[in-house]
């Protein structure tokens, strides 16, 4: 069991190459790989993500970890899928049309991915039907959405609309977020969830996943 | 010459220490030298990949933005999409790493270009003949819509390939758009982005230089601060001694008025609620509000309270004299130790000889958290906001910055300090000691700690001497605190067979009821009219507030603390105000204030500025609400004594307000009963007597403890005598 705590901390130090060594490692005396993902990696992802909320270390320590992480997955992967394994969820996530910038969507995307979900990456500038018929075409149980303007927040409305139009909307976990968003944008729009940070959305989305299958 | 100008000659580069700023990356960071590596293996590409462009044009913006059409310069300058594409494939590959730095290497190489900007605009600016007012910035300045004229006026579409989004969001992302006002004036040239008015106050490159602001007092001494960022309070807070904000700069209370002598400061939503177009025209804004945008010149609207009178004398024995003064020719020895009494607004510190309990020295000063507001509720908030590390450490500074000054005046080292007695009341106790204050604040009003408190000095002052000990009075509860009880053990109530009344009167009434037998204790809420607050023109009791009155065949007499020209009006000078102006028939029996200055206040004086300081309608209804709060504690703890305000043998009053108050007076507007009269004793500092008197005998902390069991406890705001006796209270007249 010893191997599994190495990885989690080799990974919150950012060390790609050792995680990457013992992920092998493990693997090869017969570890069970979801036990080196939930116990090892994203364990790992999880002290991360919570020292950064608590303003202990900053995106680049995040980055590092997220990293190490990547790393450790591309070696795992094949072997999660040998075994069956499931994400604890899937995201469909963008920035919302008239909205080009990507750099906090990515973040989001990129602790959701350390938080054990697989996650759908829509690109920038996504129309409402874009994200809808994505979400229902992978099977998703969340739609994240992230914009950057005043002007372009208002568009997360229109993507929470046409679900309700479609008799979709509570298929679906609506997490919103950006800068120009706050709790109570979210709750007029009817949101689900808005998270400040990209830590937070990740541990919020797999709380209401965990609640949604409970 | 041409209007449309596109732009060739740029230099972009790369700002290592900007981008590793903009990422929150320093060199103390466990992944500084990993980020270091990436950021060399990309920098090259990223030259390589950055395909600058640019256009800048002569235009319109149209009518509808502004009042009317302006004739403006739009510059679109981009880096192109390539750079950014590729960070988005590193993200999508999973190296989060170089993904984030790209992002951050772009925004600096797009900033790289502002001085090829500023060049290329003054150069065609000077071959139109024109100069530049102001640059704007969208969505601040003007609506994000405008850039479609950008788009349209500098044909950037089929220069340079860009593409505007539904949300009129540049695409190749990395873009940026300028637009700037123009002027006839070839001189004037304002183009640089301003940090300071950018609401993006987060940005990483973000580079305010200090603002000057003179300030004048009400002395006319100029004095000159500084100020980076935050409000005009903040900064004259920190940088003044004794700047009033009462509300806790919430532009409520009007007490931090400025008038601005020069510059430009805009006039907010609280301003306009304060003041009268009038006062706005003439410069008057609150300084809690005020975010300067200039160097300014002020005039401060308040005295400081940097002067207000602080009580430390104690009356309350008759056969002890207060503190005798030491004789400096004969030689006191030790040990010596320090009585300190914590209030809401004042701090009060003395040097005792603890053999002979001798005053050696007394240091008063301002409690520094006033800063989060005036009364305790404000300090409470603030706790529970997070700010309670910060409250600690400012009472503990104002607390050891006396006890240093009192040591090195009378040469006395901290080595021969022996004790330290505090006493305070309960919220004061808990933030010095920082203690959570959650449970003060609601229901049930839970302290976290009440009894009595033995602590080594260094844990609370690390420069206290090795062996002093700190001593903290109990207290009955979040209400009734230490000070009270300090406050008993020095008159000895719990040891005197008569029936005596304590009350201190201050925002919250104190008040304890008893003798050797029994003691009620409960606490009224009398709010801060009694120390000026919540007064039109009220202040503390500094030098110039009106503190006594006399009004007789329509003339008015009034005097001022230490003769000053009149600032304002104190705690004691609103209720003399009002007991004659009851007297002489100018409010009825209900409070209303006879025509026509029911609408326009009771002129008293005229401050040094020629403005009228007056007593307003709601000044008065003020002091009923508080005098009635006072008056139904009173007659409720009587009522569940048993016994009539007749059969109380004493009344001592405790604090400042109280001891300069005249009690015929206090009497005439219905605060106290009249059986009182002849009674009524003003004790002065009684908290901060109790302080010296543990000091010198420790084994009445063990009275006091004894005394903390004795005290019942009375909630008032349940009690139905309260609610009824509170209501009778509340006019003026024959009962």
């Amino acid at each position: 069991m010893a191997i599994i705590q190495e990885i989690s901390e080799f990974l919150q130090k950012g060390r790609a190459k050792n995680v990457k060594t013992l992920v092998q490692q493990a693997l090869d005396e017969g570890m069970d790989p979801k036990v080196i993902l939930n116990q090892g990696l994203m364990d790992g992802m999880m002290v991360v993500g919570s020292k950064f909320k608590k303003n202990e270390i900053f995106v680049p320590e995040v980055l590092v970890a997220a990293r190490a992480m990547n790393a450790g997955l591309t070696i795992l992967k094949p072997k999660l899928v040998e075994v069956g394994n499931e994400p604890i969820g899937r995201v469909v996530i963008g920035t919302v049309e008239g909205d080009l910038h990507d750099i906090g969507k990515n973040l989001v995307g990129m602790m959701l991915q350390g938080a054990g979900f697989e996650v759908i990456d829509v690109g920038v500038d996504v129309k409402p039907e874009t994200f809808i018929e994505k979400a229902e075409a992978e099977g998703a149980d969340i739609i994240c959405m992230s914009a950057l303007l005043t002007t372009t927040m208002t568009n997360m409305q229109n993507v929470i609309n046409k679900l309700k139009e479609e008799n979709l909307r509570d298929k679906y976990i609506v997490m919103v977020g950006g800068a120009p968003v706050n709790e109570s944008f979210a709750q007029e729009i009817g949101a689900d969830f808005y998270t400040p940070d990209a830590a937070s959305a990740a541990e919020a989305a797999r709380d209401a996943v965990v609640k949604k299958t409970a | 010459m041409e209007k449309i100008k596109v732009l060739r000659d740029f230099h972009p580069c790369i700002d290592r220490e900007k981008v590793f700023r903009q990422l929150n990356c320093y060199p103390d960071s466990p992944v500084y030298e990993e980020m270091e590596e990436s950021f060399d293996e990309i920098k090259d590409e990223m030259l390589n990949l950055c395909k600058t462009a640019g256009v800048l044009a002569l235009g319109r913006i149209p009518s509808g933005y502004f009042q009317q059409e302006r004739e403006a310069v739009y510059v679109l300058v981009t880096i192109g999409q390539e750079i950014s594409d590729r960070s988005t494939q590193k993200f999508a590959e999973g190296d989060f790493v170089q993904g984030m730095l790209i992002d951050a290497i772009a925004d600096s190489l797009l900033f790289s270009l502002e001085d090829d900007i500023q060049r290329e605009l003054r150069n065609a600016c000077a071959g139109w003949k024109r100069g530049v007012s102001k640059r704007l910035e969208a969505p601040q300045d003007i609506p994000m819509e405008i850039q479609k004229e950008a788009l349209k006026q500098t044909n950037a579409e089929e220069l340079l390939g860009l593409e505007l989004s539904s949300g009129y969001m540049f695409r190749p992302v990395k873009t940026s758009s300028q637009i700037y006002l123009t002027t006839d004036d070839e001189k004037t040239f304002k183009a640089q982005h301003n940090c300071r008015t950018c609401p993006n106050v987060n940005c990483q490159l973000r580079h305010v230089e200090p603002l000057k602001i003179r300030v004048m007092n009400d002395k006319n001494e100029e004095m000159i601060i500084s100020l980076m960022d935050g409000t005009l309070l903040e900064a004259l807070q920190k940088q003044i001694e004794g700047i009033q904000s009462p509300c806790g700069g919430r532009g409520a209370c009007g007490k931090c008025r400025v008038q601005v002598m020069e510059g430009q400061l805009p006039v907010t939503a609280q301003d306009e609620k304060i003041f009268s177009t009038e006062e706005l025209a003439a410069g008057w804004r609150l300084a809690c509000c005020a975010v300067p945008e200039e160097d300014l010149a002020v005039r401060l609207g308040w005295g400081s309270e940097k002067e207000i009178e602080v009580q430390v004398g104690f009356e309350g024995e008759s056969t002890v004299s207060s503190d005798k003064q030491s004789d400096y020719e004969e030689k006191i020895c030790g040990p010596y130790g320090f009585a300190i009494d914590i209030g809401t607004t004042t701090l009060a510190v003395q040097l005792i000889s603890l053999k002979t309990e001798e005053c050696l020295g007394t240091d008063t000063g301002l409690n520094s958290q006033r800063t989060y507001g005036a009364d305790v509720i404000a300090r409470i908030q603030a706790s529970v906001d997070g700010k309670g590390e910060e409250l600690m450490k400012q009472i503990r500074r104002d607390l050891w910055k006396s006890m240093e000054k009192l040591s090195v005046d009378h040469g006395i080292s901290m080595e021969d300090i022996e004790q330290v007695v505090i006493a305070g009341n309960t919220t004061m106790i808990h933030l010095l000691m920082g203690y959570p204050c959650d449970g003060l604040g609601k229901v049930p009003f839970t302290p976290y700690r009440i009894d009595e408190i033995y602590i080594a000095g260094r844990e609370v002052f690390p420069g206290l001497g090795s062996r002093t000990e700190i001593q903290i009075y109990p207290g009955i509860s979040t209400f009734v605190g230490a000070d009270i009880v300090s406050g008993i053990c020095a008159l000895h109530m719990e040891k005197k067979e008569q029936i005596q009344l304590l009350v201190d009167l201050g925002t919250n009434g104190e008040m304890v009821l008893g003798n050797r037998e029994r003691l009620l204790v409960t606490s009224t809420a009398a709010g801060p009219a009694f120390e000026g607050g919540n007064i039109t023109w009220g202040t503390g009791s500094i030098p110039g507030a009106v503190c006594s009155a006399h009004l007789e065949n329509g003339n008015l007499d009034i005097q001022t603390i230490q003769g000053q020209p009149p600032v304002g009006i104190c705690g004691t000078g609103v209720v003399e105000l009002t007991a004659e102006l009851v007297k002489n028939e100018k409010i009825d029996e209900t409070g209303r204030l006879e025509d026509p200055w029911f609408t326009s206040g009771f002129p008293i004086a005229e401050n040094p500025h020629g403005e009228q300081i007056c007593l307003t309608q709601k000044d008065i209804r003020e002091i009923q609400l508080a005098k009635a709060a006072v008056r139904g504690g009173i007659e409720t703890l009587l009522d569940k004594y048993g016994i009539t305000a007749k059969q109380v043998q004493q009344v001592y009053v405790a604090g400042g307000f109280g001891y300069r108050l005249d009690y015929e007076k206090a009497m005439q507007i219905g605060m106290f009963p009249e059986e009182f009269s002849g009674k009524v004793q003003a004790v002065g500092n009684s908290s901060l007597r109790g302080a010296v008197r543990l000091l010198c005998g420790p084994e009445r902390m063990k009275e006091a403890v004894e005394t903390t069991a004795l005290a019942e406890e009375i909630d008032l705001s349940t009690d139905p005598v309260f609610q009824e006796a509170y209501m009778d209270a509340m006019f003026f007249g024959e009962e």
